[in-house]
């Protein structure tokens, strides 16, 4: 990987930031719905509500509440959250690792899950397992993944209970855990008991975020797959004399991963935004679950915390993604 | 019998919506040991068909409806693909028409030319790079150690069918087929093409079935020469009778036609 590429990526980082800042910080002020009146207790006075008004700044103008929660950030203070009196930036990284977890499993899941179908509909093209793979595929483009989640919940959780439906962990386990990676840290010191539980958790909240990514990667890869094999280096390598599984993913597969691994770096965007309502259904404790806590409470510093977290989410996403394009495509590679 | 490939009566055709049309109508073609043998047609006469039937890459729509392909004394047709697969490359390989799309764009010359080796010749990873080396040398291309780790996007068309000519003779094959090869290049280039098979094929001893439309081509090049027309082959003799006094009418036309812009150049 070039390094004045990977610079040049990380310059453009801090505009953008900037700009995110700004339009959310602008938004969240315009929009109608006032913290305070979320926070004072039945017959609070006028006073009280100046006084906490001016407590937390909201009696300033916009410019100037922004340059002045702006600075702080520069020295990586987001504020204190307004409905739960803890540090912003605490409370954010005690419940970002759960959701990249979260996320994590399911793009695992899913670029396993539609590479697998791709391939399949492809080796056996214009047969019956092409048909189930493309019903399938059509199936989860159809489904979104909230309705997915309740479906699991109401099957497996409900009807026939074989998985837990909410939470990260049971309860009743004490974890002596160090950092909040739970299921990296459980795996690395070797407790399957606990890395057993945790994923019994996961599972669920999982599979419905990654199934509609699943479609989305299966359909674009099987399409690209299928231009591919006609291209004449397919020929030379049935000609050579290679089984036609090689042919498929060794001369094949990776010609064909191009198109599909920069389509699932916007998809991978929508599989975070997901996380909020598939976090929320399973009562998940992460920043997506928060979210909707934070926005119902009118809590501004963490809802402006939140946001800046998820752009950067973006941002390294639209990175390794851009990279592993790279790797992937020996053209423009060398730029 | 010295032919390395006998076709016999071959008939051939494409069968689509329930309709059946014919492409190669009762073909006879012999290929001797250490021949290079032109095979001239129009577009359309069925050339590439039977190239693909020889090689067994035949679509699914086409099928062989009589007669039979014989190589080395087995019947072609009649075998399975994994009875075919073994063939491939070690017995029976291909020089292909477009240089620019025959070698595979996200793989490195060097894995490309060595993976045939580890299949068909059982060498290890260290042993066919060396071959693979080796093999570029035979084909006139400077400074290989480069080039194998290079893509084939970073070569130009001339050196990417040197590529694909190393490749064709790697495992020492009994035939080749060259399908145009040098169709796809510019005058300049071609000129070294051809004189790098023929020169390549004298030193191995394979034979040559040589597919073009271009009879200058294949006066350069060429012992032997049918004329393919219309799924028939209408006239096979040794390239100089064929050009001093060809015998059916078409090839007469075809002559005529062309004389004016080929030189009849056999000798060397």
């Amino acid at each position: 990987m070039s390094f004045p590429f990977l610079l040049r990526r990380l310059v453009l980082v801090i505009p953008t930031l900037i700009g995110v800042s700004i339009i959310v910080f602008v938004l969240l002020r315009v929009v109608p719905g006032d913290p305070i009146m979320m926070m004072i207790p039945p017959g609070a006075t006028e006073d009280d509500i100046d006084h906490l008004r001016q407590l937390y700044g909201l009696d300033k103008p916009i410019l100037e509440q922004y340059f002045d929660w702006f600075s702080e950030v520069l020295k990586g203070d987001f504020g204190t959250s307004i409905s739960l009196r803890q540090d912003v930036v605490e409370l954010i990284l005690s419940r970002l690792p759960a959701t990249i977890e979260l996320a994590v499993a399911a793009m695992f899941i899913s670029v396993i899950l539609g590479t697998l179908l791709a391939l399949i509909g492809t080796f056996w093209s214009n047969r019956w397992p092409e048909i189930i793979v493309d019903g399938f595929t059509g199936l989860n483009q159809a489904i979104p993944d909230f309705l997915w989640g309740l479906i699991f919940i109401l099957v497996l959780g409900v009807l026939w209970p074989l998985l837990p439906v909410s939470g990260r962990i049971d309860p009743r386990i004490s974890l002596d855990l160090v950092s909040q990676f739970y299921i990296a840290e459980s795996l690395i010191r070797g407790e399957f008991s606990v890395f057993l539980t945790l994923i019994k958790h996961m599972i669920m909240p999982a599979i419905a975020l990654a199934l509609p990514l699943t479609a989305v990667i299966s359909r674009s890869l099987k399409a690209s797959l299928r231009e591919t094999m006609t291209q004449d280096y397919i020929r030379m390598a049935q000609i050579k004399g290679f089984g036609p599984w090689r042919i498929l993913i060794v001369e094949a597969l990776r010609n064909a991963m191009i198109p599909t691994v920069a389509l699932s770096g916007v998809q991978f965007n929508f599989l975070l935004g997901g996380t909020v309502l598939i976090e929320r259904i399973f009562s998940y404790p992460g920043i997506g679950n928060m979210s909707i806590g934070a926005v119902i409470d009118r809590d501004l510093p963490l809802i402006q915390g939140l946001i800046i977290t998820f752009a950067i989410l973006f941002i390294i996403t639209n990175l390794v993604i851009d990279m592993s394009y790279r790797t992937l495509n020996p053209r423009v590679r060398n730029e | 019998m010295n032919a390395v490939l006998d076709v016999q009566n071959l008939y051939l055709g494409v069968s689509q919506n329930n309709r059946y049309s014919p492409i190669l109508n009762g073909v006879n073609l012999e290929i001797q040991r250490s021949q290079i043998h032109g095979l001239v047609g129009e577009s359309g006469a069925g050339k590439s068909m039977l190239a693909k039937a020889i090689l067994g890459i035949l679509p699914n729509s086409t099928t062989i409806n009589k007669g039979y392909i014989h190589f080395k004394g087995s019947d072609l047709a009649g075998m399975s693909r994994y009875e075919r697969r073994q063939l491939a490359s070690r017995h029976i390989a291909m020089i292909p028409q477009d240089p620019m799309t025959s070698l595979n764009p996200v793989r490195r010359i060097g894995s490309q030319l060595g993976d045939v080796l580890r299949l068909h010749m059982k060498l290890n990873r260290i042993l066919a790079q060396e071959r693979v080396l080796e093999l570029l040398n035979d084909v006139q291309i400077r400074d290989p150690k480069r080039v194998v780790h290079q893509y084939p996007f970073e070569l130009s068309g001339g050196m990417r069918q040197r590529v694909l000519i190393a490749m064709a003779f790697s495992c020492k094959p009994e035939l080749i087929i060259a399908d145009e090869p040098t169709t796809a290049l510019d005058v300049t280039v071609q000129h070294q093409i051809l004189q790098l098979i023929k020169q390549l094929q004298s030193e191995t001893g394979t034979s040559v079935l040589f597919i073009s439309h271009d009879l200058g081509v294949i006066a350069k090049i060429c012992d032997y020469v049918s004329i393919l027309h219309s799924g028939n082959i209408v006239e096979m003799q040794s390239a100089i009778n064929l050009f001093q006094n060809p015998l059916n009418k078409y090839t007469k036309n075809l002559l005529e036609i062309t004389s004016h812009y080929y030189r009849f150049e056999n000798a060397d």
